[in-house]
Parts: structure tokens; sequence; C-alpha cells
């Protein structure tokens, strides 16, 4: 396998009332070729602030403050954090895209969605107006819009909400990335929609070879899309593993309760009584608990153990890493 | 009203809005946002409504609540038609039929404390009420929705999304309803937040003996909340049956692409998953015959002609489709558990 993005020890924190507060602590991970990486997490995990950093898209210094290595590979390693803006911009796009949650937001209103591939492509790459135009009709026909040459000319208005994050994948593509990073990009979309975007991006990731870092809340999607998983809470990293043996033998008491949080298809109309639910809330970043940052919503909590520094990313075997003390004698007590 | 009668009767409800065609254009086209919708919610059980958007959901809700007039049919609460209630029996209906929105962000005034938010309902409903006895009140209901009574002076800037939901809940109770719509009320909110809401609304549901018309897009939430479960396609209703039922033998191939589109983390075989092609079609102008025939695996060419009742599978269970020769894969067939 390929590495394509290495991301070593990424914290990222911001200027708030005159103090920094950290909202992604101490992040690993690796992109492969062709592969796709689902980071989960609820509001505040710190999943799309990691993106963003990724991106180079948050507020410049002293708002924000990012410590430790992106490196993107190719010819030659770059460290993306010590790129400046113009190098920043070549990688945008070209070697790295993005695409978001709401595609209205994400296309300009009063240009055609054919102009604004034609820019993408153009900002990037030296070709004439009229190529630009056949490689974005080509694009429109591989993301499976009928009739692509008439779409060219279609604002992004007359189209539907399937329709335009399609477009937005077409922009994302066009400079044949080797990362496509996608925040919650199903997530305005109904589910029929959604299925129809998944299996593109699938089938695309499957023809392009690119990696696929998957930004999420939603367990479902993830097993969907991802090969590998990480969940987030609070900034950190607490369970990372292929997606099979994060969602089928989850270790992290936080990934456990949000899986039986969720209603399920199979027991639909069983009445089967209570969902499982996490008390309490998601800690404030600016005044975590000591120790590990789940421990007061946290059952299985033991004094003087969990809430004692440090808790540290443990290898529970097979690439599966967990970030709870007691992962063994639960792994244990639950067979 | 015996008590066998459905809480609310809806007999072939529409709601069409005209559109119009340039500044002096007559309406000649219109929108079918609810076309034909005859159901019944039984007293004390939970009807949810599901549907992707543009399907008619929050239209018939609304049709139903009797925030606007449909253009032709009738709704009967409890017995009586809201067309032909008096204005004062009206407002005595109002009281009994409530609602919680989606946004609980936007749904609360953000001036108003608490105490005053809850206190609303009671200045119509309850006027002679006394300003402390109404603050008991609002104390008591936020500690039944599980916040703490000492919140009723707060402000809705310093709740957290799902303790706002639980106080729109509140708000919803505080004149003892018989009925409550819920539109998209767990949409908003994060996962383990939703677990919370909605096992709320059971107990909820349960002790005040509350008759609930349920509107989600999500086949699971409505699968956990609901006695029966009525799927809606363009302004119609496909499918109707007791949840477990429709779970279990879908018998539109609507629902049957709707529960095997829907993400859930069940361990599944990709490769089975049925991903219909295309957007739902405009309600302006539907297709002729079955609505959903321009999407449906299993159309035939008699789809397009007349567009098709429900019948009756077995008793109970309700489909719109002409096919009685399908086997559609259940909710569980498309998915093995992780043992």
């Amino acid at each position: 396998m390929t590495t394509v993005l290495t991301v070593e020890d990424l914290s990222i924190g911001f200027r708030s009332e005159g103090k920094v507060v950290t909202v992604v602590r101490g992040v690993n991970f690796k992109l492969e070729a062709g592969q796709t990486l689902a980071l989960v997490g609820e509001s505040g995990s710190g999943k799309s602030v990691t993106s963003l950093g990724i991106m180079g898209l948050l507020p410049p210094p002293p708002q924000s403050r990012t410590d430790g290595r992106i490196i993107l590979h190719g010819d030659q390693d770059t460290d993306l954090l010590t790129l400046p803006e113009a190098g920043m911009r070549r990688v945008r796009g070209d070697r790295i895209a993005m695409i978001f949650q709401e595609p209205l937001t994400s296309l300009n209103p009063v240009h055609t969605v054919g102009a604004q591939i034609v820019e993408a492509i153009r900002s990037h790459r030296r070709m004439t107006r009229k190529a630009a135009r056949a490689r974005a009709i080509d694009l429109i026909e591989q993301v499976g819009i009928p009739d692509a040459a008439a779409r060219l000319g279609s604002y992004p208005h007359e189209l539907s909400g399937g329709m335009r994050q399609r477009i937005m994948i077409a922009i994302a593509l066009a400079l044949e990335p080797d990362i496509l990073i996608a925040d919650e990009p199903t997530t305005a979309l109904d589910v029929t929609v959604q299925a129809q975007i998944i299996d593109l991006l699938r089938r695309l990731q499957a023809d392009t070879g690119m990696a696929m870092l998957f930004i999420t809340h939603d367990f479902g999607v993830v097993a969907d899309v991802a090969d590998r998983t990480i969940v987030m809470y609070a900034g950190e990293m607490v369970e990372e593993g292929s997606t099979d043996t994060v969602l089928g033998r989850p270790l992290m008491p936080y990934t456990r309760g949000l899986m039986s949080a969720v209603p399920k298809l199979q027991t639909a109309g069983l009445k089967q009584g209570e969902l499982q639910t996490i008390d309490g809330f998601v800690p404030d970043p600016a005044n975590l608990p000591t120790g590990c940052s789940f421990h007061p919503r946290c059952r299985h909590m033991r004094e003087g153990l969990c809430d004692v520094p440090p808790v540290p990313l443990e290898d529970a075997g097979d690439r599966h890493m967990v970030r709870c003390k007691r992962w063994q004698d639960l792994a244990e007590a639950s067979g | 009203m015996s008590d066998d009668t459905p809480l609310i009767q809806t007999i072939d409800i529409k709601q069409h809005f005209p559109l119009r065609a340039g500044l002096f254009g007559r309406a000649s086209l219109s929108v079918k946002a609810v076309d034909g919708i005859t159901i019944d919610i039984p007293r004390r059980s939970v009807l949810g409504l599901v549907g992707e958007s543009g399907s008619g959901k929050s239209t018939f809700g609304r049709a139903v609540m009797g925030l606007d007039k449909p253009t032709s049919g009738t709704i009967k609460f409890d017995g009586m038609d809201l067309a032909l209630a008096s204005k004062d029996e009206m407002k005595g209906l109002r009281r009994r039929m409530q609602m919680v929105f989606q946004d609980p962000f936007s749904s609360l005034n953000p001036r108003m404390s608490v105490n005053e938010t809850l206190g609303v309902p009671l200045r119509f409903h309850a006027r002679d009420l006394s300003r402390a006895a109404r603050r008991d009140r609002a104390a008591e209901m936020l500690e039944r929705v599980g916040l703490p009574a000492a919140y009723v002076d707060r402000f809705p800037h310093e709740f957290s999304g799902g303790q706002r939901q639980r106080i729109g809940i509140a708000r919803a109770l505080m004149v003892h309803p018989d009925f409550i719509m819920a539109d998209e009320v767990v949409s908003a909110l994060d996962v383990s937040v939703q677990a919370q809401v909605l096992n709320l609304f059971a107990s909820l549901q349960r002790d005040m003996q509350l008759t609930m018309l349920f509107i989600t897009h999500d086949l699971a939430v409505v699968g956990h909340v609901s006695d029966y479960v009525a799927v809606m396609y363009l302004g119609r209703i496909v499918e109707l049956a007791p949840t477990r039922d429709l779970f279990s033998s879908p018998q539109h191939p609507y629902t049957e692409a709707l529960l095997s589109a829907a993400p859930t983390p069940e361990m599944r075989d990709r490769a089975k998953r049925i991903v219909l092609m295309g957007d739902i079609p405009s309600a302006v102008n539907p297709p002729s015959g079955c609505p959903f025939r321009t999407r449906c695996l299993y159309a035939l060419d008699a789809c397009a002609g007349e567009v098709p009742a429900l019948r009756e599978v077995w008793p109970g269970h309700k489909t719109a489709c002409i096919r009685d020769d399908l086997t559609l894969a259940s909710a569980t067939a498309q998915r093995c558990t992780e043992t």
C-alpha cells in the first residue's frame, strides 16, 4: 500500500479570551492510496477541525495554533504545516480536494456549474477554455449526471441536492487529486440519494485510486464507506482499527455506548424498551477532565485509575488501538 | 366519543399549492404536496410517518394540526370535523393537540426565560391560573422531561440542543394534550442525545397515554417509537402496516429500497444493497399511474395506468402496489448480525 498522507501528533488550538483552547490533541494517522479512512464522532469531537487543519483552512495564527506534522508524500515529502500559503494553494484542489455537507453553500449561485468546473481546472492547469469545457463534460458524465453538455449551463439552484453534491464531486475530482476529504457529504441528503452518492464515491475511488478521508457522525455511513475507522472524542482519537473490528468488536466504552444508542432496523417494532444512552455531556475543551476525557460519563469508570493521566492509546492487537485503561478486563467481562 | 373511535381520522386529504405563472398569470399548475391521504390514528398509539424530502409528510402534519386548511378532504379529531368546528370549539381542540418542532434553536424565543416560554400555552388555555401556579407547573414539567426544576429562570442560550428539545417537549405538554405531532424532533441531535430524547418520548407517551404522529425521514427511529408506520412518497401513502410487520415483510418496492438504503452500523453485504436511480419526481407534474414507477425496479407497463389504491395484503397491512407477485427483502434479510 502507498501512503499518501501522514498526520503526526497533530494538535490544533484556538485563541479564546486570551488563552489557547486546544480542540484537537495528538492525532496520528496515515491515508493509504485507494483506501477510505473514516473519522467519526459527535459534535465537538474535533473531526472537522482536523480536516480543515489538513487543508490549511484554519484562521491564521495567532487566532489558531497548529502543532505536529502533516506530511504529503509524493516525489518528495512536504510538511503542509510549514508550507507557505502560495504553496498550499497549489496543493489544495490539485493534490487534496474537499467536499462539504451543504453543496448549495459551497457552489457560487451566480455562475453556471460549467463555469465553476472550468475555473477549477484552469486555475491549476494550462488548458484552453475549449479543452477545459470538454473535460468538464467528461467529469459531469463521470459523476452520473445525464445529458452532461446541457447541464454545463445550469445554475446551482436549478439542480436537486443530490445533483449539486455530484457537481461538487466533479469539481473536486477535476484535477485528479490523490486525496479527497469528504466532510459529512451525505448528511443533508435523503437516504436514497445518500446511497447513490456513497456508491458514486466508492466507484470513483476504485477508478482513480485516490485516498479518502471521510468525516461523519453516522456509524451507518461508516459501515458503508470506510476501510479503517477512527473514533474521536473531545479532540482525541479514542479507538482506531479496521471498520469491521471497530463496529463489530468495539473496545472503548464510548464507542460501545454510541453503537448501542443507535436504533436498529433489526429490532424495529419490537418495542424493546429503552435505548442505551450516554449520560452527561461532551466536556468543555477549555476544561477537560483529568485522565481519560470520557471518564465522568463512563459506566465502567474506576476511581484512581481512569482519572489519572496519562491514558495512552494502546494496541489491542491487529492494529486495533484503544484509549481505555480498562479495555482488557472489559473485553474479558463481555466475552 | 367512544374509546374505539380513532383519535385522528383523515379522509382523502389533499393539499395543493397553486403555482402562479408570471405577474398576472392564472394559477393553472399546482404542487400536489399531499394527494389523497386517508388514515386513522388509534387512541394512545404512535403513528410513524416516514418519507424523504418532498414526500409531503410535513405538509400532511400541518393539515392534521389544523395549521393549514387542506384543499379538500376531512380531518376529524375525536370525531369532530375540524372544518365544521366553531371558534370556541377549535380553541378547545387546540389545547388537546400540540406539537414539537425539529430545530430546538429556532423554536424557542431567545428572550424568554424557560418559565415564560412554558407559561405561554397556559395564558391561553388555563387563564385562571395565578402567576405562581403557572411557575409551579413549569417547574414540575421541567422535572418530568428530565431537567432540574431550578432551570425555570434560565434562558435558551444556556442550554445544549438536547436540553432545548426537552424544553420544547415540556412546552407541548404544559396543557395536558391528548395528541402530539412531532416533526423530525431528533434529526438535529447527536446520536447519544437522540437516544435520550427518544427514550423520553417513549416514557411520556406511555405515562401520559398520548396519541402521537411522529414524522421523520429516519426509518430506524420510526421503527423504535411507532406502533404503526406509514411510508409516504410524492404526496401519497404507499404502504401502511404495524411496525414489526412493515420491517419484516415490506410489501411496497419503495419501502424495500428505503430499508436497504438506510445506513445502520449492522454488518451487511454491500453488494445486496438496492440503490434507486434518480431523484424524487416533481410534485407539480407527477408520473401517471404509480408515482414511484419511474424509479421502481419492478415496474411494469401497467404501472403507468391507474394510480394504485392502497389494498390490504392481510389484515392491517396495506400497500399501494399493483404487483402481488413480489417477494421483497425485509430489513433483516439485508443485514446479518455480527455475533
